[in-house]
This record gives C-alpha cells, structure tokens and sequence, in this order.
C-alpha cells in the first residue's frame, strides 16, 4: 500500500464517521433549555460539526466537567444551573458592540445578564437599556457657596452604583482647598476632622461630560462613547482594559478594575441599566454617568438626591426654563480647565 | 486550535464564579419608600424625606416664580402640632410633672436679641405663623415669610440656584421649604465630620 492510499484511508474514516453522526446540537449535549436564543455570535456550527469531530468533542467536554468539578469540588457532577451559568458566559464573550447592535439583540444580551445574575448570586435584576430623551443635553451646576465637605454625595453615588465601601473606587472626590487659592498643591481627599474647616473650601469632582471629551476618540476599541444626550458611557462588555482613557481624562475621573468588585448581596441595586451601574468585570474602566437609569426616567441623580445643603443642580441645558439655565444665566459660573477645549457640562457657580 | 481556545475560556469562567458574602446594613437610597441618612449626633443637618411618603403644597407666592411650585408640608413634621392643644385662649395649659416644651430653643437667629418669639409665631393664633403686616402665614408656606428679610435668598430658591429640587428634575417643580434645610431658630448649618473618608490611589494627605 502506497503512502497515499494510506492517508486516503484515514481521511474517508474520518469522513465516515462525521457524516454517520448527525450534527450535533450543544444545547442537547448540554442539557439547557430556555437560553434565549437568537442574534448571538455564538456559532454551534462551528464548535460542533466543522473543526472537530464527534469524538473530540465528547472528549473536550468531559474534560471541562472535570475541571469544573475539582474547582467546585461540590460533587462529582456539575448541576444543570452551573451548566447553563458556564454556557451563558461563554455566549458574553462572543458579544458584539453595544452601539451597533438592534433593539432585539440589546433585548437578548441583557436577558442573558438578567439570568446570569439569577443563577450565580440568585438576583432578581431589572436591567434597562432606556435610549437618550430627545431634545436633552444634560448639564450639572454645583454652588461652592453652598458645599461643606459633607461626603453625602460620595456615600449616595457608592451606594446607588454598588461602589466598594473602603472609597477606593468613589466616582466623585471632595477635594479641600485653601480658600482663596485655585491650586492643587494644598489640595487634601482623605480629610477625617470636622466640616467645614474656616480656611477651607471644597470642590466636589467627578466625570465633567465635556462636549469634546479627550477620553472618547483615543479608545482603540470603541468601548467609550458621547451618547445623544450627552452623557459618556462605557460599554463594559466590549472595554479591553487598556486604561488610555484614564491617561487622557484630564480631571481623572475614570477608575479601574484591578480587581473582581465583590459587594454584598443585600447592598446591590436592583435597579440596573446596561450602560451604568450594572455589574463590572475585572480589567475594566468605569466611571460615573450621570445615574443613567434614573435620570433618562426623569429622575435625579443620585449625588443629587443625597446632598444635604442643595448645592447640587441637575438638568437640561436645552430647556430655556430649566434651573440650570436660570444659573448659567444669571450667577458667576465657571468650568474647570477650560483651557483644554474639553467644553465641560459640569459648572460650578457661587453666590 | 478552537477547541483550545473554547476550554480555556470555559475553565476562566468556572474561575470567576463570584463568591458574595452577607454583610448587614441597610441601604438608603435603593428603597424609595423609607430611606434616612444617618447624620451624626450635633447636626441640624436634615434627614432626607421621600416624596411619597410626605404631602406637596402649592407654594401660595409661586406668581413671582417662573412656574408653579409645590413645597413640602411641614405642619405634620412638626412634633406637638397642633399648637392649640395647649395654647388655648392665650392662656398656656402646663401638664404636672411634665417640663415646659419649648424649653431646648434657644434663639440664634439674628444678633443676640434682636428677635423675639413673636416676631414670627402669631401671639393670638398659635397654630399659624405671622408676616410683618400681621397676616397670617402657614406652617407649610414659611418662606413667604423668610423673603420679607432674605429677598436675595428668595429670587436664588425660586429660580432654583438655592434650595434643593426634589422628585424628578423634569416636570412637575417641587422643592424643599426653607425651613426643610434650616433650623429657624438657629438657621446656620453646624459642622460635622464627614461621612465619607475617601481612599484614592497617589492621593498625599
């Protein structure tokens, strides 16, 4: 026998045994019914029938369930929860850009989400994807008569978007500054004795918005984006964790994941939206976005809602007869770093 | 190389099954029906209401604001209202045994001794308060009569730079009275330590 017969042989018993076999189904071999099913990029096809044999397959697959049993070390077989949890998280990888995607595909991934957070830590989530409210830009005044240095708005954004308790992720920071001064060298966050302090003034920071954000156009992968109402958001599925955005944010108002956020399960807002304070990963930016789930509600914003002296406005800078345009109009307002053409919508005003 | 590539993002997600722990402490903002803020002992600072569970009145001087407004009422906040149950007839019934109520206030309003109780509280009618013409003012619409002496005040809260907005920022316009953020009796804001101590990554004290 020639050698070429010889690899002919092998290759028609190959061919043999795929064609016997129908193709197989992974939800089938799985055991999961119930997945939502329909625009994901998760293509049977191709794990199944083309690249790989019946037999591979089978194989590869038990392997995992050894895996995942010796990392459980629960028993000796996987429930059909946790095999439903790994298949799920298996589509999320495949998922594609949240900008691009249709009503119904936004639908199914965050059915997909909603289940995930069911079946690991047992959530009743209501997950949104709300679109922008036409005509609305929105903007943000802050009277710095008026903040003391509280930290309310700090505990209410942590609290409304499932920050850790120990501040290390807080998306505003109430900076102390010598009155008088505008520079950053006498600037103290973790101030700890009574407010306010007589030589002292505070200036709340966090994400500003701007118009022109330097941090959206210098994101390789297009995970960042100005929405149509004005707000920055960050789609944490497609966020390769580059941090290029934090560099070029000149008010450092966005923060990283270094490690998997792990809030208690009492604590966890139920109330979600895709965009904002829904679950983060590992290795990827957040940052604040202006409560998106309750503000495209008509809702205020959290920080606003926790400040006690008032000093915090909130509202669309469209609206002729809004508040913030009253005090765009008729009190002494400024923005930080304007020098940099990054157009803020956070402004600051005084008495 | 697929299949490669498949176990070894099914074993990264067997990894990073999240383990929650329990920890209890209630959490204020998330129930919209019952959420306090724990503020410190010492503070006049007020205690954040829900807009469901108190009554809005309409702000009875809203035709010198740019729109219709509704405040927050008050006389249910108040402890020993109705005032009448006692002041009756000008006369004050005192319960035995018992110390005189209004005993704890001490009036910081103003220079010492520019105020008295009866520049503000209505002698006659105890359950309404009384403007400087001797009209009488509800307990619920206090800052009619604050703005007789804070004008520059009263143009900053009816247009929204003071004060604060509660509810939705679109829509129906409701805010806080004067008196939901001030003591009137002692009206300045009291230091206190702040609530949250912030930990940020390169930050020197």
């Amino acid at each position: 026998m020639s050698m070429k017969s010889v690899i002919q042989s092998i290759f028609n018993k190959e061919e043999k045994i795929s064609k016997s076999d129908a193709p197989l189904n992974l939800k089938t071999l799985t055991g999961v019914d119930g997945v939502p099913s329909g625009a994901t990029d998760f293509d049977q096809e191709k794990l199944t029938s083309k690249g790989m044999s019946r037999r591979s397959f089978l194989g590869f697959m038990g392997a995992t369930a050894l895996g995942a049993g010796a990392v459980a070390s629960a028993g000796p077989a996987i429930k059909s929860d946790d095999k439903e949890l790994v298949l799920l998280k298996m589509k999320e990888y495949f998922q594609k850009n949240y900008r691009i995607l249709s009503e119904d595909e936004r639908k199914v991934i965050i059915e997909r989400l909603e289940r995930k957070a069911k079946l690991a830590d047992d959530l009743t989530l209501n997950i949104k994807s709300t679109e922008a409210r036409p005509d609305t830009q929105y903007g943000y005044a802050l009277n710095l008569s008026k903040c003391r240095g509280y930290g309310d708005c700090v505990v209410g954004c942590r609290e409304e978007n499932d920050l850790p308790e120990d501040g290390s992720m807080d998306y505003i920071r109430v900076l102390e500054m010598d009155k008088g001064t505008f520079t950053m060298k006498n600037k103290s966050i973790g101030y700890v004795e009574e407010v306010p302090k007589d030589e002292k003034y505070y200036l709340p920071m966090q994400c500003m918005h701007c118009a022109n954000p330097p941090c959206v156009p210098v994101c390789p992968v297009g995970a960042t984006w100005k929405e149509k109402d004005g707000i920055v958001v960050v789609d944490y599925n497609w966020c390769v964790g580059c941090r290029y955005c934090e560099a070029a944010c000149p008010y450092e108002a966005r923060r990283f994941n270094f490690k998997t956020p792990s809030v208690p399960k009492e604590k966890i807002n139920q109330d979600q939206h895709y965009l904002g304070n829904r679950k983060r990963m590992k290795g990827v930016m957040e940052k604040c976005h202006f409560c998106v789930h309750r503000t495209r509600e008509g809702r205020q914003p959290a920080c606003q809602e926790a400040c006690p002296t008032g000093a915090r406005v909130f509202g669309n800078l469209l609206d002729p007869k809004s508040d913030i345009r009253w005090i765009l109009e008729n009190k002494t307002v400024f923005r930080l770093k304007e020098d940099l053409n990054t157009q803020p919508q956070f402004y600051y005003y005084v008495d | 190389m697929i299949k490669y590539l498949v176990a070894i993002m099914i074993f990264i997600s067997c990894f990073s099954i999240s383990i929650i722990s329990s920890a209890g402490d209630q959490n204020y903002l998330h129930s919209e029906l019952d959420y306090e803020f724990q503020v410190p002992t010492g503070s006049n600072t007020p205690t954040i209401y829900p807009l469901e569970t108190k009554k809005k009145v309409r702000f009875v001087d809203d035709k010198y604001m740019r729109e219709v407004t509704y405040v927050i009422e008050r006389e249910s906040q108040i402890e020993q209202y109705k005032c009448s149950n006692c002041h009756l007839d000008g006369k004050n019934k005192k319960i035995k045994g018992q110390k005189p109520p209004h005993d704890h206030i001490v009036l910081k309003h103003g220079d010492a001794g520019q105020f008295t109780c009866f520049d503000c509280h209505n002698e006659n009618k105890r359950d309404v308060l009384k403007n400087n013409f001797s009209k009488d003012v509800s307990f619920n619409q206090s800052a009619s009569l604050c703005y007789q002496c804070h004008s520059s005040q009263f143009k900053d809260w009816s247009n929204g730079a003071h004060g604060k907005r509660i509810g939705k920022w679109v829509g129906e316009r409701v805010i806080y009275n004067c008196t939901q953020c001030h003591n009137p009796h002692d009206p300045g804001f009291q230091k206190r330590m702040p609530l949250a101590v912030p930990k940020m990554r390169g930050v020197t004290k």
